[in-house]
């Protein structure tokens, strides 16, 4: 690792080369964060940011970590705007997360709240964060059930797409010509979220899923799985697996088992930890949808400019640029407000904030409304699908509306 | 049939790791438990040489096995030998394998990052055709290798004479003690043997699922279990448990889906210890009074 | 009358009551209040800042929530693991039933909230029996794996379990309408959990009290006669049994008790925390709870406290993430260790520095500074106003404590055993055997190596049961009866090497002996009634002059492990004496002896026999047989070879070649 950044070591850093992100111990009165605009005109908001620092999971705080390093410059430039990042680390942990986000509330006095990444932890805090009242960002985690639309006004908002969004989007593909499907979901929040949305997909568009399977992360095979789909006649495949991989498992044991299914879809996470534990025949068929389009325009400059500035991959692309896009939004909201410590109408500006950019050339039009918080919508004509080359690098292959008429 | 067979094949990695908590509970009583980072540190040792292309496959694999072999020692005689002097109800060694493992982790996470890394020594791709069912090569060859490896500890212990030595010491410490053996020594040299096959494990499992600090903690309840199953003081016992419990739940996995497969597994650890508590293939030992 | 040496047996026969300063404070009933004031005390001051609900203090009190928690495992898995030795790993398993079942309860099953938390408790009261029941054969890592087993299918159930939310945590919006539980109301107070800035955080003060009761009671426990039976249930399950503790239902009762303390810690989580995810109880959470237990000082009243503290702080603290930080400044950023990795090392650290655990071993040093004291002035500690008074009746009801009462009943014979038989498969260890014992008899017990006197004793105290023929004691059939029933009945045993709780101190292993050790009820060792004082007074004073008996007053204080040998034998003797048996049987008691130490031992059995004590002595020291013995029985082959007297059955043809047959040896 090595990559995440410490406090002191990050407070030296920012001196030299005016880098937002500072370790945890911050405290409540550091530097001149006071919400408002200082004497250059430049409002500094204290932005609370909670991850897993250390650790197994840590990919999901670095991912944070390089939009930060890479872009913080930027947002000043544009919006006025600099982030004094105070950050606690959750060791992944439920626990440690409630604990870490209130340290962040009440003791930092932070103005708005990044993260956690991962669902669950989300979920332990959620209740919290919406009765604390401060404008919740969520880059990272795709479960819908993070955002319950019966507390009004609804402080989170999430710029990663959901479970419910993916199922939308590809369901009529999964299901065509009458394919059977099967899904194999990893044991976790993301993976129980995207089984929960097939299935109420499936069941709202009068189709079944005829297999379902679970995947224990770092599973030693998945042949009984696989072995399971065969017989029961699957030719149409999802994996909604957080782990590249134990995706990179499941693809094995297809190849070893012989198997051929028409149709074998995933999500973005397989851009992670996947490549290196997988042969080029065992991606060959595998095509992933999102509502990204990771070649050209905005979504890539923000990738390139993360591979650049960094001099690292990106450690999850897709969230790296949805890391981009909620401080864009956020950013943009505080300027509108001109204070970060009016909660409500930086929270009211982020509902209704007109246009997010992403990178230089990217925009998106009015995402949000009261019932809906997320930043991507459900139109398959937005949708990019793509496959693999022998290289792993991405094949752009048409919108998933495209792909769904000619079937790519 | 395809169960059965991978359920076998499946069985042989648990029962070579399981190997690794077998030899060290004979001779020493104690279990490490920080095996699956050993696991881990072979795998990266032997990645880290996998660019001298001076050296074959089979002697990057030496390396690591030694490396782990080494550090197995160390620990033993620096973590485990402190901690078990007040006799059999000592579990002191608990924490301090627990710590170990804590130590051996985070240091391989912040030295080699936590995503897993591509692994091409030892490695054999594709599958081949075993009584009907694709099994993976790679797999194969860990199966194959727990029978030898047993194979050879059960010859080793029996015909050489420091097996002979590590069998009196398991039966009887003190005793050995005044005969002139070290139980230590014996202990370090039982700790290296130990590890080093958890390195093997680890080197061979890499290949197939990459290099990563948490690669060992999937395999580590299995094969606890698998050893326990088969009887903690047999060095046959592991095959046999590794068999049954690989056969189960992957049997039970295709017959009624994956997540009953290792539930499946446990369940059998609990029958058999109610059951027989020493294990399948373990002795008895007498209460003295 | 000493069997050890000179120099004890020229020990004042009697106690002085050389009135000393007593430390403060002495009396036993004054400690345990002053322990339970500071219990209750540091409980509140720990809650202190949360007192306003100040939005800084929230975290902190979460942090106290989690350490509560944390604690009450601890303390529960301390009694299983500290005290009966059975290391489980099965903790966070009753954690997260306690947790959610208390949730579940309250918000699917609409119980009220007490209610519910005592339907959790009770839940992971009968689990944990079940288990108990289960693993009751097994001991180190095969219940160390049995009981993770369990805690990690508690896990997967939590994980796929739809009733439980799965890994959408508990409760959430798509069940509930709400991702967290409503605070709780009870007795018209609504306890309101940490969480949110100005909401003062009542649910604390029920939360640091209980953990202030559970760390009390498992005090009273662990001092208890019944906390005595767990660790002679850890030292051996023989051993225990032979202390008439009935060693099955104990084992499920502390198994049962550690299960709903660990129930506890996650009704507490549940509480405070008001959502439950199950990634909170992974496996990493039972072995936290193991670790905090062994690095606190496992065995020790405070050490599962002072662990879980201690576990729960590191793993949250700043100090050790900064440490991480500096090593990357400063030594690599790449090898260098994070929190993680520092914990681990201070573990490592502490088992050096304090090889007992934290409290354990300062635990030692402090019992070390006062022994080298007690020594040297003779200690007195406040036990002899107490001293000479007469048992309760209720305590000891059925046994006196007068030591010279057993003559009284003499003529009739005590134990009679006829046509006794043991078949191990085919071999007859013992076939046909009789024997009879009168009160105040000293009858020995002799024969070749093998000859099965050893399993004749082992019959006679129900570690076997006869294949064939009957075992009468006082009149009664004990025939098979388990080890703890036939030692109630009034036989007790001493073993050919010394059974003893080595850490523990000479009195306090006589303190063992006592029936109370198998018959003390659960509740009375936990609440510590007022008669529970009295009998302890008791107790002390019968097992000062027990140990006075035996010529050990100037070791009272000792810990057993650091007496020579033959003084380890006089203290079992006086263990044996305490149960107020009518017969002892003695299991080789000369072996491993000096000359001089054997002629004291032959002093010391014929006292016992003027005592009125019957005693069954297992020998191989003619001498010491021919002194002593009223009967000898020489067995050969499992089969009676003579009997008579000694002179008769020492001179006996038979038993001179069977002996010289099968040399003789010091030690079997």
């Amino acid at each position: 690792m090595g990559k995440l950044r410490s406090m002191h070591k990050a407070l030296g850093v920012a001196a030299a080369t005016a880098l937002a992100l500072t370790g945890c111990g911050g405290g409540a009165d550091a530097g001149g964060a006071t919400g408002s605009a200082g004497e250059d005109g430049v409002i500094t908001v204290k932005l609370g940011v909670v991850g897993p620092k250390t650790g197994p999971a840590s990919l999901y705080y670095e991912y944070m970590d390089q939009t930060f390093e890479t872009f913080s410059d930027d947002f000043e430039e544009k919006y006025d705007v600099r982030f004094e990042v105070i950050s606690e680390d959750d060791q992944a942990s439920p626990e440690e997360t409630a604990r870490a986000v209130s340290r962040l509330i009440n003791e930092k006095g932070v103005h708005a709240l990044m993260g956690p990444p991962l669902s669950g932890n989300s979920l332990q805090v959620a209740d919290v964060v919406q009765k604390s009242q401060l404008p919740w960002l969520l880059p990272g985690p795709n479960a819908d059930e993070i955002i319950n639309y019966d507390i009004q006004p609804n402080w989170a908002f999430m710029t990663n797409f959901t479970n419910q969004q993916i199922m939308a989007v590809l369901g009529e593909r999964l299901w065509a010509n009458g394919q059977k499907v099967g899904i194999v979901y990893s044991a976790d929040g993301f993976g129980q979220s995207n089984l929960q949305h097939l299935k109420s997909w499936a069941e709202e568009n009068g189709h079944e899923v005829t297999a379902e399977e679970t995947i224990q992360p770092g599973a030693s095979d998945a042949n009984a799985i696989i072995q399971r789909f065969k017989d029961s006649g699957v030719d149409s495949v999802f994996m909604g697996i957080t782990q590249g991989a134990d995706t990179a498992t499941v693809t094995r044991a297809i190849e070893q088992a012989g198997f051929e299914p028409k149709t074998i879809m995933t999500t973005g996470t397989i851009l992670t930890n996947y490549k290196d534990v997988a042969d080029p025949s065992q991606w060959e068929k595998i095509q992933i949808v999102d509502p990204r389009n990771f070649l050209e325009g905005g979504d890539s400059e923000v990738l390139a400019a993360v591979r650049e500035a960094t001099g690292e991959a990106p450690a999850i692309p897709t969230n790296n640029i949805s890391t981009y896009a909620i401080l864009d939004i956020y950013a943009q909201a505080v300027q509108e407000v001109g204070d970060a410590t009016d909660f409500e109408a930086v929270r009211q500006a982020i509902e209704d904030i007109e246009t997010v950019h992403i990178g230089d050339s990217l925009t998106i039009e009015n995402p949000f409304s009261e019932d809906d918080h997320v930043l991507y919508d459900d139109d398959p004509a937005k949708w990019h699908t793509y496959g693999f080359d022998e290289n792993f690098e991405l094949v752009h292959l048409g919108t998933a509306a495209e792909c769904l008429q000619k079937s790519c | 049939m395809d169960a059965l067979v991978l359920g076998l094949v499946l069985g042989g990695l648990y029962a070579l790791l399981a190997q690794s908590f077998v030899l060290t509970f004979i001779t020493t009583k104690t279990l490490n438990f920080a095996v699956g980072e050993f696991v881990a540190l072979g795998a990266f040792v032997v990645l880290a040489v996998a660019g001298w292309s001076w050296l074959p496959d089979v002697g990057k694999l030496a390396v690591g096995v030694l490396v782990a072999a080494v550090v197995g020692a160390a620990a033993y005689r620096f973590l485990v030998v402190p901690f078990m002097t007040e006799g059999e109800h000592d579990v002191r060694w608990l924490l301090s394998t627990v710590a170990l493992s804590f130590v051996m982790l985070n240091l391989i996470t912040n030295v080699e990052g936590p995503s897993p890394q591509r692994s091409e020594t030892a490695r054999l791709s594709g599958a081949v055709d075993v009584l009907g069912a694709g099994v993976s090569k790679q797999q194969l060859l860990i199966a194959v290798l727990a029978v030898v490896v047993t194979v050879l500890l059960v010859v080793a212990s029996k015909k050489t004479s420091a097996g002979l030595v590590m069998r009196a010491v398991s039966q009887d410490p003190e005793t050995t003690s005044l005969m002139g053996v070290s139980p230590r020594l014996v202990g370090m040299v039982t700790y290296a043997v130990a590890m080093g096959i958890a390195a093997l494990t680890g080197t061979l499992y890499a290949a197939t699922v990459g290099a990563s600090p948490v690669m060992g903690a999937p395999l580590l309840v299995a094969s606890i279990a698998v050893a326990v199953v088969g009887g903690l003081s047999s060095l046959w016992g592991p095959l046999l448990g590794g068999a049954l419990y690989g056969v189960l739940s992957e049997v039970t996995s295709y017959e009624f889906g994956a997540i009953w497969g290792e539930t499946a597994g446990l369940l059998l650890v609990i029958v058999v210890l109610v059951w027989r508590p020493q294990g399948l293939l373990g002795r008895r030992t007498e209460v003295k009074l | 009358m000493s069997i050890l040496d000179q120099e004890s047996r020229s020990a004042p026969p009697t106690r002085e009551s050389s009135r000393r300063p007593a430390r403060w404070p002495a009396r036993p009933w004054a400690r345990d209040a002053l322990f339970a004031v500071a219990a209750l005390a540091v409980a509140f001051i720990a809650i202190l800042p949360g007192r306003d609900g100040a939005g800084p203090s929230i975290s902190l009190m979460q942090l106290v929530a989690s350490m509560a928690a944390m604690t009450v495992a601890a303390v529960g898995l301390n009694l299983l693991m500290g005290y009966a030795k059975l290391v489980s790993l099965g903790q966070g398993g009753f954690y997260a039933i306690g947790a959610y079942a208390t949730a579940w309860l309250v918000l699917d099953g609409g119980w009220h909230p007490l209610l519910a938390i005592a339907g959790a408790l009770a839940l992971c009261g009968a689990v944990g029996a079940v288990v108990a029941v289960a693993s009751m054969q097994l001991r180190g890592p095969q219940f160390s794996v049995i009981t993770l087993v369990l805690a990690i299918l508690v896990e997967r159930i939590l994980n796929e379990g739809a009733l439980f939310g799965r890994l959408a945590g508990y409760p959430n919006h798509a069940q509930h309408g709400t991702t967290g539980l409503p605070p709780i109301e009870v007795l018209g107070f609504t306890l309101e959990p940490p969480m949110i800035a100005n909401t003062v955080a009542t649910v604390m003060v029920p939360v640091v009290v209980v953990t202030a009761l559970v760390v009390i009671v498992s005090r009273n426990i662990a001092r208890s006669p019944w906390g005595s039976s767990l660790s002679a249930i850890g030292e051996s399950e023989m051993l225990a049994s032979h202390l008439g503790v009935d060693v099955f239902h104990r084992k499920v009762s502390v198994f049962v008790l550690a299960s709903v303390f660990g129930g506890l810690g996650g009704v507490i989580t549940t509480l405070c925390f008001a959502h439950l995810q199950p990634e909170t109880f992974d496996i990493f959470l039972t072995i936290t709870i193991v670790l905090a237990v062994v690095f606190g000082g496992s065995g020790t009243v405070l050490g599962p406290l002072v662990g879980a503290v201690g576990i729960v702080w590191l793993e949250q603290s700043d100090i050790l993430a900064q440490l991480g930080d500096l090593q990357q400044e400063y030594i690599s950023s790449q090898w260098y260790l994070s929190t993680p990795g520092l914990v681990g090392v201070l573990f490592v650290l502490t088992l050096f520095l304090m090889p007992k655990g934290i409290v354990g071993t300062i635990g030692a040093l402090v019992m070390g500074r006062r022994q080298r004291a007690d020594v040297a002035e003779d200690d007195g500690a406040g036990l002899q106003e107490t001293a000479g008074l007469p048992a309760t009746a209720e305590a000891v009801s059925d046994a006196s404590v007068d030591g010279a009462s057993p003559a009284g009943r003499a003529g009739e014979p005590l134990l009679v055993m006829r046509g006794v038989g043991k078949n191990f498969g085919g071999l007859k260890a013992v076939a046909d055997m009789d024997l009879t014992v009168g009160r105040g008899q000293i009858h020995a017990v002799i024969g070749p190596n093998g000859a099965g006197k050893s399993t004749l004793a082992n019959l006679l105290t129900g570690v076997y049961k006869p294949s064939s023929g009957s075992v009468r004691f006082e009149g009664r059939e004990i025939t098979g009866l388990a080890p703890h029933k036939v030692a109630r009945a009034g036989v007790a045993r001493t073993f050919q090497t010394p059974q003893l709780f080595h850490d523990a101190t000479v009195l306090d292993n006589v303190l063992a002996g006592f029936p109370d050790t198998g018959r003390t009820p659960l509740w009375a060792a936990a609440l510590k009634p007022p008669s529970r004082y009295r009998r302890d007074a008791e107790m002390r004073a019968e097992a000062e002059r027990l140990l006075n008996l035996v010529g050990l007053t100037e070791f009272t204080r000792l810990r057993a492990g650091e007496l020579p040998y033959g003084k380890q034998r006089a203290l079992e003797i006086a263990r044996a004496l305490a149960s107020q048996p009518e017969l002892i049987v003695l299991d080789e008691p000369a072996a491993g002896l000096l000359a001089t130490e054997t002629a004291g031992l032959g002093d010391l059995l014929l006292s016992l026999r003027a005592h009125g004590y019957a005693l069954i002595v297992v020998e191989h020291h003619m001498d010491l047989v021919a002194r002593i013995a009223d009967q000898v029985t020489c067995m050969d082959q499992g089969r009676l070879l003579s009997r008579g007297t000694p002179q008769q059955v020492l001179s006996d043809e038979g038993v001179v070649s069977a002996y010289l047959g099968k040399p003789m040896e010091e030690h079997s």
